[in-house]
């Protein structure tokens, strides 16, 4: 099995070509030239074709021009084309009514598809040589913002199986409503199957001037005075101006060579805090990192990767703890302020599993003595892409009013079945891969006052890809459970082999834009 | 084989058929660009003459182009047309290579489902190249009348000289493929 698909899809691939080399599509130059232009005839004409005014020609290979005369080797055929005479020949060019030259060429059509055989082939080895890169996402989410149409959330990324289904919050920061409908586009743009419980959006009123922000422990509290930091340090020098708004700049890091569970750390200063309770709000999302690991271990758990999963149905909380073991390891982005003995001490973490979309979250702080404030962020390196970093004056919690979808849509039509399983509690809306859906919300009066959010809980089933069966270990997925530090330190070579390219690899794979 | 892949080969096919140029010429009649170098038949030509009162259609092998008329050998006989009276014309000089830029499109396109989703670029990318080669490939092998009038035909005429003045135009046969 393990060679059977991957030599098949080389063959068609190979095929392919052999077909653009070998396969005649071809043009003709056909060209008449009068004898008194005899010494322009087309040399690279392997036949050359001497019309006479009785409706005689002589048809000659290995034609040259001797003199006045032409000379060759051929058939004299007569006005029905039956064969007259056969053999060398020297024809007076005077004596000739027309010559023609053919010349066959390689078609323009020829070398498109040449040029498509190359693409296909150059695609396909980038997809065998680095599968872990190809494809992935889980249900994403695209709203409108201020300058079209952006993904603004990926769901329950981490819930790959039934037993791992989860509720997952994403704040929709760049969403700007265009009325009281809002419209979510729903995607699956993966080799996925996507079962998706609910997808409520949750809107919260702004304070004046401010936003509504989810704390990790999912309080939405409102917030104001939002500043960015006054330096921003990392080992690598400066991050200042990546951090400072959510514009698509982001703040990342190569993941270490010998251990991708290693951390770094990253240095914000804020000259001055506002007065009160503050929050340190931090927008961000994953690199590939996990995604690689995924399907590094599906790839390891092969043909009994179906079998694993289910037993996650069955198993006891303790079983599920450990499969969560990887990501634990991995951590999230802590946040860390400094302590009365000079130490840094923790005060929260935020991180959201997956690669798509940015996901927003603020850290309350502790009071502190003076207007500066100094955060210290602790990080697996490589790992987290931050894309914003602001203190804000935090408030207290704020009233959410939760909006199922009024209306839903697949490809301009109304469906009420997928309606009804998103309303309905007890059922599930399953997409697969290539499906869209539009989800539309009704929002209170004045959307523009109202902070939204997304609430989404299902879980998604990978499809296994051929390519990673040919890697099935069953006792490296085993390591992956017992040992999953060990299993960071086995795999940061591989990973780094495929580091530079997986981004563009990844991001090139999708068929929507970020 | 993946249903989407299937679709895809099958769109890329139908999509060349409806793109590429026809003609009405018997089976085997044409020849393939390299047979056409030695070959001292000419071209299929397809006419069609008259006015509103009614119309002509004459079809077979051009045989010979001059400043006011033109000559084919139709499975009747010699027709000599006067080119004031056509109305709408086609000649095909040989056969496309359009069948293999088929073949090719279709087999590109299935090929694609090596590419991941990937192939949401490529197969579409295969089917639109193809679409576009096949139209292109198959009217290369048709020579505009617009384009390059009635002398441009002559080109791929059995007696591009002009029809020979001491032959019988009953003695002329069709080319049996």
């Amino acid at each position: 099995m393990s060679s059977g698909p991957r030599f098949g899809v080389w063959t068609v691939t190979l095929a392919t070509a052999v077909l653009a080399a070998s396969c005649a599509i071809n043009r003709l130059d056909r060209r008449l030239v009068p004898p008194s232009e005899a010494a322009t005839l087309d040399g690279t004409s392997p036949y050359l074709k001497a019309h006479l005014r009785d409706g005689h020609v002589y048809v000659l290979s290995g034609w040259r021009r001797d003199g006045g005369a032409i000379v060759g080797r051929g058939q004299l055929l007569d006005p029905n084309r039956a064969l007259v005479a056969e053999g060398e020949f020297r024809l007076p060019a005077d004596s000739v009514a027309l010559f023609e030259t053919n010349v066959v060429r390689p078609s323009g059509a020829r070398i498109a598809l040449t040029l498509m055989a190359g693409v296909t082939a150059a695609v396909a080895t980038i997809c065998l040589t680095n599968p872990k890169a190809c494809f992935g996402s889980c249900p994403t989410f695209y709203a409108a913002d201020s300058a079209g149409e952006a993904l603004q959330a990926e769901g329950f990324s981490a819930s790959i199986a039934p037993a791992l289904e989860a509720t997952d919050v994403d704040m929709l920061y760049r969403a700007r409503p265009r009325g009281r409908d809002f419209v979510l586009r729903l995607t699956n743009e993966a080799l996925e199957t996507h079962v998706i419980r609910y997808a409520d959006v949750l809107v919260a009123r702004r304070p004046p001037g401010g936003r509504v922000f989810v704390t990790p422990d999912g309080q939405f509290r409102g917030a104001w005075g939002l500043r960015a930091p006054s330096r921003c340090r990392a080992e690598a020098g400066d991050c200042r101006d990546a951090v400072l708004a959510f514009d698509g700049r982001e703040r990342s890091s190569p993941a270490d060579s010998t251990d991708l569970a290693a951390r770094e750390l990253v240095e914000l200063e804020f000259d001055s805090a506002p007065p009160g309770p503050v929050g340190l709000a931090i927008g961000a999302r994953q690199s590939l990192l996990t995604t690689f690991l995924m399907y590094q271990g599906l790839a390891y758990l092969g043909r009994e990767a179906g079998r694993w999963l289910a037993a996650l149905e069955t198993a006891g909380p303790a079983v599920r703890e450990r499969a969560a073991g990887l990501g634990r390891h991995l951590g999230g982005i802590e946040v860390l302020v400094p302590d009365a003995a000079g130490g840094w001490v923790s005060v929260g973490v935020v991180g959201e599993t997956g690669p798509l979309a940015v996901d927003t979250k603020i850290v309350p702080l502790p009071p502190s003595v003076g207007g500066a404030r100094r955060v210290r962020l602790r990080l697996t390196r490589g790992l987290w892409r931050l894309e914003y970093a602001a203190l804000a004056a935090l408030g207290d919690t704020v009233p959410v009013l939760r909006l199922r979808p009024h209306r839903t849509l697949r490809a301009g039509r109304a469906d009420p079945a997928a309606l009804a399983a998103l309303r309905d509690s007890a059922g599930a809306l399953t997409t697969l891969p290539g499906d869209e859906y539009r989800l539309v919300y009704r929002l209170p009066k004045d959307p523009g006052a109202y902070e939204l959010f997304l609430e989404a809980r299902g879980y998604y089933i990978e499809w296994m890809r051929r390519e990673w069966v040919a890697e099935e270990n069953p006792a490296l997925a085993l390591r992956m459970f017992t040992d999953p530090a060990g299993t960071l330190r086995a795999l940061a070579p591989a990973y780094k082999r495929l580091e530079p390219e997986m981004e563009r690899v990844f991001w090139g794979s999708r068929y929507a834009a970020r | 084989m993946p249903r989407a892949e299937r679709w895809a080969g099958s769109l890329a096919l139908l999509g060349l058929a409806a793109a590429c140029a026809t003609n009405s010429a018997p089976p085997g009649f044409l020849p393939t660009p390299a047979q056409a170098e030695t070959s001292a038949y000419g071209g299929w030509i397809e006419l069609r003459t008259g006015n509103e009162d009614g119309s002509r259609r004459v079809e077979g092998e051009l045989l010979a182009v001059s400043t006011d008329s033109v000559w084919i050998l139709t499975e009747q006989g010699v027709v000599a047309l006067a080119t004031a009276a056509v109305r709408e014309g086609k000649l095909t000089a040989y056969r496309s290579g359009t069948g293999a830029v088929a073949s090719w499109t279709a087999l590109g396109t299935l090929s694609t489902i090596s590419n991941g989703w990937f192939l949401v670029f490529t197969a579409p990318a295969w089917i639109i190249t193809g679409v576009i080669a096949g139209h292109s490939e198959s009217y290369a092998a048709q020579p505009s009348l617009d384009r390059f009038g009635w002398a441009g035909l002559a080109v791929f005429a059995r007696f591009p000289p002009g029809l020979p003045r001491d032959v019988p135009l009953q003695s002329l046969r069709p080319r049996r493929p």
